[in-house]
């Protein structure tokens, strides 16, 4: 009959073109990898881009500003998402919030960064640095962090918090000893897979940390002085602008091969990052099906 | 329908006041959008298991987390409920002191998902500074009460996850066991549990109501009439019937209870 | 027991006390940011408009770019149009590719799509917009040059490099809404002899429509907004979109390279911020009509 016919030809025209596409996105991601693969080299991860061939200094800056970008988002989403899970009376505060979240999350990232811009680099002058940018992408990351946080927190069942309750614990206890120990793998999974996105973000960044990496002294532990790593207050390139800014500007033929080798490097941190969460989750699943 | 009145209490229960655990006068409760127990009046004696019974949504669950105040911030809950000479409804009432000494048990086990450790020393050590060895000496106690610890071979280090069900509830219950409660309240316990399990927990309950006042709301009629001193029947929010568990099984007063006993709702 | 100690206040109290108030600051940060965003944005946004005197009309329907010349000029309607018509180009071709994989993730090999093929397509939406953009620059312009002729910048490229970006937003969200369909339905379908292809066209996707069309309009939402990977691709020369192939411009990438070339107060300056008001005010519109859809899924 001819339906079944139909049948089987459309689910074989499906497979094709599933297995079609899945084998052109691992070209493609391969070919990210491989096209880079001689410009990784220790010299290239080691020289600062004001000298020579190298991503030194772009290097640091993405994981400096990865990490003061964690420190500054991390208690806010956990306590927005501890507010909205366990506090959370259906009220107009936590609608308003529930809002906020799910229009941050959809903002496109280069209002971020012009927002930055305007507010961080220019109203409160803080200049392009590294503060800057780690505000900017606070802003930039707060709202996939707390939603993933919010997911955690709803995977422990609520009879956590009412048999601590019952124990006449304060809420904030349980919560505390309890509950967000409980939700530590979802946590981690949420931190990671947001820190990959941090890691790779350029928008934000071009108008907030900047696009100059001075040369850094990895021994000045002064954080005021002008060319210590830890100075919050320097421009600091990541990365990810780095690659944008090469490629726009042309500065001369150093361009591919820089871009080529930096892209390795972020592709590469990127999805070890997604890998580790996909892991944590994973572990989670496990261990809630188990129970 | 008539809720029942204080006046009618008193001609089933003539219990003088030290031996009355509880006594809610005129309790109302509300939800958002109803009302969930109507004017209920009643006692439940000391030392005594009291069982409520009804069909589902007959507010017999309400009326027990008023008692630990677990309603707080879900319902609105008016009247007053006397312990010990004082209105534990009272918003001045430190609740969390409350809940130390009016302990419940909910129907699903809910145990902390760590050791068997962690879920017994987690209360006491957030209310009272406590030695080690006294500590796991209470903890020994505890779970003999609930005749855990030959099963878990006193390995407290077990992780609560790795129990049965059973297990669990009685975990549980040893959880509760340990701040020393006055009363305890039991959300349909063995609802969830088989009928060995059940029967553990039956057993247990029966061996702490010398030292424990013990309410429990259940669905299973002869769990009431096996284990129950006093039996309140609710009915849509109502108070319909309250007596002795004997005399309201064999010989209920209002017509609501027998057709309710005799299974012919709910 | 007495009523003295019921009464006494303990540790207990100051510790919720003090949670809460922690935990409504963390949110009430999080609002604070959102709403001191939209008034920067918005503020800046009307200057062309308060300030400056140009129409908001003439604004929007005019395609002339010119803020610094004697007789200064600012239309975005060349970039509004390109932006708008990227995004659904880009989308046209994603969309159907992600719903069928989603169909066959969900409904023709449960096993080898979750195990396999949905990690895969996932693993894309980590990969940050410059690299997109740099391989939008290196592979698929020169490619589009030797084919077609031109420069090879254009909304052609834009457009395949936004279809590969929002491949996997769209697929994951597909997959979701193919997986909220009530399993009874489709087992129903299959007792009254249905066949596989039968039961998702008729039963499936019917049921799952307005979720998927939920799912494009997030995919579309942020082809809308992305700007580095355009910008790197599109040309960046202010014209009308008429061609697939001529270099142009969206309402990103103007923004992304101009925004740090103007003065701050001029209109060359204030302009842009009227086209990051516009970009605001489309990633807010997206929100309401997926919402729309949501809210309409739940009545049907």
């Amino acid at each position: 009959m001819n339906r079944y016919l139909i049948d089987r030809v459309t689910r074989h025209l499906i497979q094709l073109l599933v297995g079609l596409v899945v084998a052109l996105i691992l070209i493609f991601l391969g070919y990210l990898i491989w096209q880079g693969r001689h410009q990784v080299t220790w010299t290239f991860l080691t020289t600062s881009s004001e000298v020579g061939l190298g991503i030194r200094d772009q290097l640091f800056n993405s994981l400096y500003l990865l990490v003061l970008t964690l420190l500054l988002s991390f208690p806010i989403a956990l306590g927005s998402a501890v507010a909205l899970t366990i506090y959370a009376k259906q009220n107009i505060f936590t609608r308003l919030a529930q809002m906020a979240i799910e229009v941050l999350s959809s903002l496109p990232s280069i209002i971020v960064g012009l927002f930055g811009f305007l507010f961080l680099v220019l109203k409160v002058g803080l200049g392009f640095s590294v503060l800057s940018g780690a505000i900017a992408l606070t802003f930039f990351n707060l709202p996939i962090l707390t939603q993933s946080m919010i997911l955690a927190l709803k995977n422990v069942p609520t009879s956590r918090l009412e048999a601590g309750i019952s124990l006449g614990v304060s809420q904030w206890h349980v919560l505390l000893k309890v509950i967000i120990p409980e939700a530590i793998p979802g946590i981690i999974s949420g931190i990671v897979l947001s820190a990959g996105r941090v890691f790779g973000e350029a928008a934000a960044l071009i108008y907030t940390a900047g696009q100059s990496a001075p040369q850094l002294d990895y021994h000045n532990w002064n954080i005021f002085s002008a060319n210590s790593f830890l100075n919050p207050l320097r421009p600091a390139e990541t990365l990810a602008v780095h690659i944008w800014k090469v490629n726009t500007e042309n500065i001369g033929i150093d361009a591919d091969k820089i871009s080529r080798g930096a892209i390795v490097i972020l592709v590469v941190v990127v999805l070890l990052f997604n890998f580790l969460a996909r892991r944590l989750s994973n572990y989670l699943q496990q261990k809630n099906g188990g129970r | 329908m008539a809720a029942m009145k204080q006046a009618d209490l008193a001609g089933y229960l003539n219990f003088p006041n030290q031996d009355i655990a509880l006594r809610c006068t005129d309790v109302n409760v509300d939800y958002a959008t109803e009302r969930a127990i109507f004017d209920c009046n009643c006692v439940f004696p000391k030392n005594k298991i009291t069982a409520l019974i009804g069909p589902s949504g007959s507010g017999k669950s309400t009326l027990l987390r008023c008692l630990n105040r677990m309603n707080d911030g879900r319902a609105q809950v008016s009247g007053t409920i006397d312990y010990e000479g004082t209105n534990l409804n009272d918003q001045q009432i430190n609740v969390y002191q409350l809940r130390q000494k009016i302990g419940m048990l909910f129907q699903q086990p809910n145990p902390f998902a760590r050791s068997i450790y962690f879920n017994l020393a987690f209360g006491i050590r957030e209310h009272q500074a406590i030695s080690k060895s006294e500590l796991e000496q209470r903890m020994r106690e505890v779970l003999e009460m609930v005749d855990l610890w030959s099963e878990i071979s006193g390995d407290l280090q077990r992780h609560a996850n790795h129990l049965s069900g059973g297990q669990q509830q009685r975990l549980c219950l040893a959880r509760t066991l340990m701040l020393q409660p006055d009363i305890l309240l039991l959300d349909e316990p063995a609802s969830a549990l088989d009928p060995i399990a059940t029967a553990k927990i039956e057993a247990n309950l029966l061996a702490l109501k010398k030292d424990i006042t013990i309410i429990i709301v259940t669905h299973n009629l002869e769990q009431a009439a096996r284990i129950s001193d006093y039996t309140a029947f609710f009915y849509q929010g109502y108070l319909v019937e309250y007596d002795r568990t004997k005399h309201l099984f064999l010989k209920p007063h209002q017509k609501l209870t027998a057709d309710y006993l005799a299974g012919n709702f709910g | 027991m007495n009523l003295v100690e019921l009464k006494s206040p303990s540790k207990e109290i100051r510790q919720d006390h003090w949670g809460k108030i922690l935990c409504y600051a963390a949110t009430g940060v999080l609002l604070l940011l959102l709403l001191t965003m939209m008034y920067f944005v918005f503020s800046k946004g009307i200057r062309t408009f308060t300030v400056d005197g140009v129409k908001v009309w003439k604004f929007l329907t005019t395609s002339q770019w010119e803020p610094t010349s004697t007789t200064p000029k600012v239309g975005a309607l060349a970039l509004i149009s390109t932006s708008f018509l990227t995004t659904i180009l880009a989308a046209v071709i994603a969309a159907p590719i992600a719903i069928i994989i989603a169909i066959y993730v969900v409904v023709i090999d449960t096993k080898i799509g979750t195990k396999l093929i949905q990690p895969i397509v996932e693993l894309l939406l980590g990969i940050p917009s410059v690299v997109y953009g740099f391989v939008g620059l290196t592979m698929l312009v020169p490619l589009i040059r030797r084919s077609f002729g031109g420069t090879g910048f254009g909304i052609l490229a834009g457009m395949l490099i936004l279809a590969l970006m929002i491949l996997p937003t769209i697929t994951s969200l597909a997959i979701e809404s193919l997986r909220g369909v009530d399993r009874s339905y489709w087992n129903f379908a299959y007792t009254l002899g249905g066949t596989t292809w039968q039961v998702i066209t008729h039963v499936i996707l019917k049921i799952a429509a307005p979720n998927l069309i939920i799912a494009v309009i997030y995919g579309i939402a942020r082809a809308f907004g992305e700007a580095l990977a355009v910008q790197m691709v599109i040309g960046n020369t202010i014209q009308m979109p008429i061609n697939l192939l001529t270099p142009t411009a969206t309402l990103t990438s103007k923004l992304t390279t101009d925004i740090g070339n103007t003065v701050a107060g001029t209109l060359a300056n204030d302009a842009l911020w009227s086209l990051a008001l516009i970009l605001l005010l489309m990633s807010l519109a997206f929100n309401l009509i997926a919402k729309r859809f949501a809210k309409r899924r739940v009545k049907s």
